[in-house]
């Protein structure tokens, strides 16, 4: 249309005359009927070839106009006036002066034509709109609808491809009720297919698909509007990849979505045994719901959610050993009425095996004394689980929607471990070994209903909205333990205890809820939110213990271990925010109080409590935004958690019978006050920033452990009490730039942490007296990173970071478990495209920690990965080979200090493999193609 | 609406045609931005889409007296307000003198404001046979490109006798009543058009921030948003339009 060769022809066009003389071109122009002179006209010259302006002038008091400076050509000289008609007439000039013919005009005089519709099955006429059905029009096949157009009675298209309808000719052309390609009617009707039009709409008038220009200003503008046929919104992509090393590893995966207007229908199978236990973020996207976790804000705001019920579906963290796992999903929606109702539906299935070995090594220590522990395990579990999800949605008016959400889950988790342990003094003499044996199968259900609805007023930023929720959840399982342990005491004869039993447990949890929020604008600037919300929580637990009898069975109940409780929590909370949305200040303050009713019912014993709490839950927030895209922000926050029944229940966990767990029905709730700050600024025209941030919490009645040691079997119970003094503060802070030759980004900057952790520890001993001490723990970890990056799209891109620190802990209880030790890693990565086709990537990490004398083991290791895939048939096909852990040093290791003990855990994870990989990208797609020129 | 109606009529029963132009007055532009485009496609998009509203709506003025004009933000209809609308940029201002092809702008650039100045852009017009009416006025279509590849699709009226038009666009044998720019999904049409009671001493160059030449600003901003893809080049676009 206006491409770049036009403005090469000017350019050649004025560089040949360049040696030519300018010309002064001059006339006058005067009105035909009156034959007097036009002011105010204006004559314009237009470059021949492209018709560009190439000046313009106005005429004067007397008609006459003149251009002083003219470079000889062909021109198209325009002449146009608000009240007379265009003149348009090609003038050649030469380099000598020109002086062209006068200008006569016409008055516009404007005729009206009725034109009349004659009515028919295929023409429909609804309020000033003229709807033809296009099916009922006869077009070649491959025509395109400009021949479409023609064919429809009342329109009519000239050689040039004005189309004129009822008489008027039409500014616009839309496609679905949107601009196709900018405003030109042209560029629709050539370039799509009449055989995808399902209606064509003629109409006058602003409407709901009013788009840009034009239509909403009152004025009248004739405007055809080409409804598709669905279908020719139909098509699908997807992808299907296959991963083998030929003999143990493989990574298989198949997704497809497919879509028809607005319906969506979508599938993923994965099956792997390299850690790819789902589908990534980018995917999940595209094949499953996706995340539906976006709200907007009254003031135009954007809030996101995280997690929420998802985390099941993810159970490998790289602990478990090497996992095998099947994962499906089917996912359809579809919107109806004009997306007036939308239906969401998804189910997922996965199943994951995964075999385990871990590890352990333990020192105790306590008072002057210590005794470490070491625990070997080996086990395999698997683990089933199954979702179902669906979401509703109606807006009932323009200021009222409904949405109604339910979830199901199921799931069933077989456990099997064999665990072997000793204890040991720290002159190396055994206190206790143990060999433990456990199996269990547990079986959830779960059911979640939501249902909201919510009002807008008219008022700009005025809503209510009422959230009422069940969320019912129950867990079964059955265990079996088969422990025997031997002690051992200098100077008396090893003593042994057998346990062999079966636990039942049985857990109910139904919460009813419902939250009411009113939100008011006091003004442009400064918002009201009233809130309350009531909360019913009950919970059932049904804890039985059996020991195996003479006839091998289980049947004698232990009635220590074995109870039967429930917790139920009634909350009412009545809230009130304040926000204040300035242009660089955000101020929120709230609080709100929650009048909690707590009952803990110990059917077993009949023995009940009640009690009630009302707390209070502060909140504040600062926001400044200065100059330089720079950021302040300052929060507080402050909240109370109750204790979980696990916690309450006077019940003891004999799981491990030398580590027991028993409930503690004393138990406060805490509370918790959050501050954090943060500075932020980004200079984007220098490429640098800096970002800064400090936060920290303290805790009131904080939920800490008691441990009661028996110092002659090594056998330790713990529960949960407590305790005022815990906190932690956290530092991190980033200053990056670039160098502006070489491209290099340079960044670096330190990460701090202190936290103090207290642990109640009760020490017993065969004639001595029993010792509570509390250990208080400080822990510190000091870091420093420096990162270097340089990359260049499709060509190469390569990062190095380093990370060194230092980790520092100390212990009340006993200067021997303080420790204190420096880490450093290293981490290099390559990714570099070559011949535009071939890519080579890989990563390298190397991992040190100083070793502790106290430990067995050397933690220094690399981590290396490559892989080099080509792309084929047009990116469609990516073949690729992989090699994970080339110098197969990859450890599984852990380290842990936070109370009077310290650990170190080794566990199972995945060494080398070689890969080789195919990945197919399919896609067929009929959709419109995106607006661009 | 009415008061300038009522100037045309006065003007078509006049023997000459001399009075009946304008030279000077304030035109008031609804800028309309659309959100679901700027988005694009794919699911993410889509979700948006359903939260945002289609179209964000502003208004600007432009003051205009014989050969300078000053180009200024008015207001916001909040109801329409995206999540994404930069306040920053409503304190920009554009001061045109197309006598001297000059102009001077205060614009806010990533946090920053800059005083920027140069020659006034250098637009090629195609110029077409089609017509719309605008606000009252007869308007002829013309098609311009700037930034090397972004088209503007512009209705000017000869019965202003002013080469202007919002922002920095210019040079058409009359004023610029309503433009397109599908690629930054915005349009810009008259609404309104004073003549009485308009304020004219707000024609005057801005003053504050730091002062640099336009173009030279332009190059830095390019090269630092090269790497953002589109959203880089809408940046560069939205700052030096």
């Amino acid at each position: 249309m206006y491409k770049l060769p036009a403005l090469f022809t000017i350019l050649i066009f004025f560089s040949i005359n360049a040696g030519a003389q300018n010309a002064v071109v001059s006339g006058a122009v005067n009105d035909t009927a009156q034959k007097k002179s036009v002011q105010n006209a204006v004559v314009a010259l237009l470059t021949a070839k492209d018709s560009v302006l190439y000046t313009f002038t106005r005429t004067d008091a007397n008609g006459k106009y003149l251009f002083p400076n003219i470079k000889p050509g062909n021109y198209v000289l325009l002449t146009t006036h608000p009240y007379f008609g265009d003149v348009i007439q090609t003038v050649e000039i030469s380099s000598a002066d020109t002086k062209i013919a006068t200008i006569s005009l016409t008055s516009k005089s404007k005729l009206l034509e009725e034109v009349i519709i004659k009515s028919g099955s295929p023409i429909k006429i609804k309020g000033d709109t003229t709807v033809y059905t296009a099916d009922s029009f006869k077009v070649r096949a491959g025509a395109n609808v400009e021949e479409l157009l023609k064919k429809l009675p009342g329109i009519q298209v000239d050689k040039d491809g004005k189309i004129t309808a009822m008489g008027e000719q039409v500014k616009k052309v839309l496609v679905d009720g949107e601009e196709f390609f900018g405003d030109d009617p042209g560029i629709a009707t050539k370039n799509l297919r009449a055989d995808i039009v399902k209606e064509v709409e003629v109409f006058d008038k602003k409407s709901d698909q009013a788009t840009f220009t034009g239509i909403d200003d009152g004025v009248k503008d004739k405007t055809i509007n080409l409804k598709l046929k669905d279908n020719a919104k139909k098509g699908y992509f997807g992808k299907v990849g296959v991963g083998t090393d030929f003999s143990n590893y493989y990574n298989n995966s198949a997704m497809i979505n497919a879509f028809k207007g607005k319906r969506k229908l979508a599938a993923y199978g994965i099956m792997s045994n390299t850690g790819q236990t789902n589908l990534d973020w980018q995917d999940a996207q595209n094949f499953s719901g996706g995340s539906d976790n976006m709200q907007m804000t009254d003031d135009g705001g954007i809030m996101f959610f995280t997690g929420g019920g998802e985390d099941g579906d993810n159970y490998y963290q790289g602990r478990g050993g090497i996992p095998k796992n099947w994962n499906g999903g089917l996912h359809y929606s579809n919107k109806f009425n004009n997306g007036k109702q939308s239906l969401n539906t998804g189910y997922k299935f996965s199943k994951v095996n995964s075999p385990s070995g871990q590890t352990t090594y333990t020192k105790n220590f306590i008072g002057d004394s210590s005794y470490s522990t070491n625990t070997v395990s080996k086990g395999f579990s698997t683990k089933f689980r199954q979702s179902f999800n669906g979401s509703f949605e109606t807006n009932v008016d323009s200021s009222n929607s409904l949405k109604f959400t339910v979830k199901g889950t199921s799931g069933n988790t077989k456990n099997s471990n064999d665990y072997s342990s000793e204890s040991l003094t720290n002159t190396n003499e055994f206190i206790n070994k143990s060999n433990r044996r456990t199996s269990s199968t547990q079986d959830n259900l779960g059911f979640t209903g939501t249902a909201l609805w919510k009002h807008k007023f008219k008022k700009i930023a005025r809503t209510l909205s009422v959230n009422s929720s069940i969320i019912l959840n129950q867990s079964k399982s059955n265990s079996f333990l088969l422990t025997l342990n031997n002690y051992f005491k200098t100077g008396i004869p090893p003593s042994n205890d057998t346990t062999d039993q079966n636990n039942l447990r049985d857990n109910n949890t139904s919460t009813f809820s419902t939250t009411v929020v009113y939100t008011e604008p006091l003004s442009k600037i400064l918002f009201l939110s009233l809130n309350y919300t009531a909360n019913i929580v009950n919970n059932n637990n049904d804890r039985l213990s059996f020991v195996k009898d003479a006839s091998g069975g289980y049947t004698k109940r232990i009635d220590s271990l074995s109870n039967e409780y429930q917790y139920n929590q009634v909350t009412n909370k009545p809230g009130i925010n304040l926000r204040l949305n300035k242009k660089k200040t955000n101020i929120g303050i709230g609080t709100s109080l929650a009048y909690n009713n707590f009952t803990q019912k110990n059917i077993t014993t009949g023995l009940n409590r009640s009690y009630s709490f009302v707390n209070f839950f502060p909140s504040a927030s600062y926001t400044l935004k200065m100059q330089r895209n720079q950021y302040f922000r300052i929060n507080y926050n402050g909240s109370s958690n109750a204790p979980s029944l696990d916690q309450l229940q006077p019940v003891t966990d004999n799981t491990d019978v030398l580590n027991k767990y028993m409930g503690n029905p004393d138990l406060k709730q805490s509370f918790q006050h959050t501050i954090s700050m943060g500075y932020n600024f980004y200079n984007v025209l220098k490429e640098r920033n800096l970002w800064t941030n400090i936060w920290s919490s303290f805790t009131q009645n904080a939920f800490v452990s008691e441990t009661t040691i028996d110092l002659d079997s090594a056998k330790t119970i713990y529960r949960t009490v407590n305790a005022n003094g815990v906190f932690n503060i956290n530092f991190y802070g980033q200053y990056g730039f670039k160098l502006k030759k070489s491209g290099i980004r340079i960044s670096f900057g330190p990460n701090a942490s202190q936290s103090r952790n207290i642990t109640y520890l009760i020490t017993k001993k065969a004639g001595a007296p029993t010792i509570s001490k509390a250990s208080v723990n400080n822990n510190g970890r000091y870091s420093l990173n420096f990162n270097i990056s340089k990359g260049k799209e499709n060509k190469y891109d390569l990062s190095f970071y380093t990370n060194i620190g230092i980790t520092k802990a100390r212990s009340s209880v006993n200067t021997t478990a303080n420790a204190s030790f420096r880490t450093l890693s290293l981490t290099a990565n390559g990714e570099v495209t070559l011949l535009k086709k071939y890519m080579l990537h890989t990563d390298y990490k190397y991992e040190s920690k100083q070793k502790d004398p106290r430990f067995p083991a050397n933690n220094n290791f690399t981590l290396w990965n490559a892989s080099f895939s080509r792309k084929l048939f047009k990116d469609l096909l990516e073949v690729g080979i992989t090699v994970n852990d080339i110098l197969n040093q990859n450890r599984g290791f852990d380290r842990n200090f936070s109370d009077y003990r310290y650990t170190e855990t080794y566990y199972n994870t995945l060494k080398r493999y070689w890969m080789l990989a195919l990945e197919w990208n399919f896609n067929k797609n009929h959709a419109k193609p995106t607006n661009d020129f | 609406m009415k008061v300038f109606i009522l100037i045309l009529f006065t003007g078509l029963f006049n023997t000459s045609h001399a009075q009946n132009f304008i030279s000077k007055g304030m035109i008031e532009y609804e800028v309309k931005v659309n959100n679901h485009k700027a988005m694009g496609d794919g699911t993410w998009a889509e979700m948006f889409k359903e939260r945002v509203p289609k179209l964000s709506t502003s208004y600007y003025q432009l003051t205009f007296d014989m050969d300078k004009s000053i180009y200024l933000f008015n207001r916001k209809d909040d109801k329409t307000k995206s999540p994404w609308s930069n306040d920053n940029a409503d304190d920009n201002s554009w001061y045109n003198d197309y006598g001297t092809d000059h102009f001077v702008q205060q614009k806010a650039v990533f946090g920053d404001t800059y005083l920027l100045s140069d020659s006034l852009l250098k637009i090629d017009w195609k110029m077409t046979n089609e017509n719309r009416e605008v606000a009252g006025f007869n308007c002829r279509k013309a098609i311009g490109k700037i930034f090397d590849s972004v088209y503007v699709f512009a209705f000017y009226t000869d019965e202003i006798t002013v080469s202007g038009g919002p922002m920095s666009l210019h040079g058409l044998p009359g004023m610029i009543m309503g433009i397109t720019i599908p690629r930054m999904f915005s349009s810009w049409v008259a609404t309104k058009l004073l003549v009485n009671g308009v304020d004219y001493k707000k024609i005057a160059a801005p003053v504050k921030g730091k002062k640099k030449k336009a173009k030279e600003l332009q190059e830095t901003v390019v090269k630092a948003t090269k790497d953002w893809g589109s959203y880089g080049q809408q940046a560069v676009w939205q700052i030096f339009l």
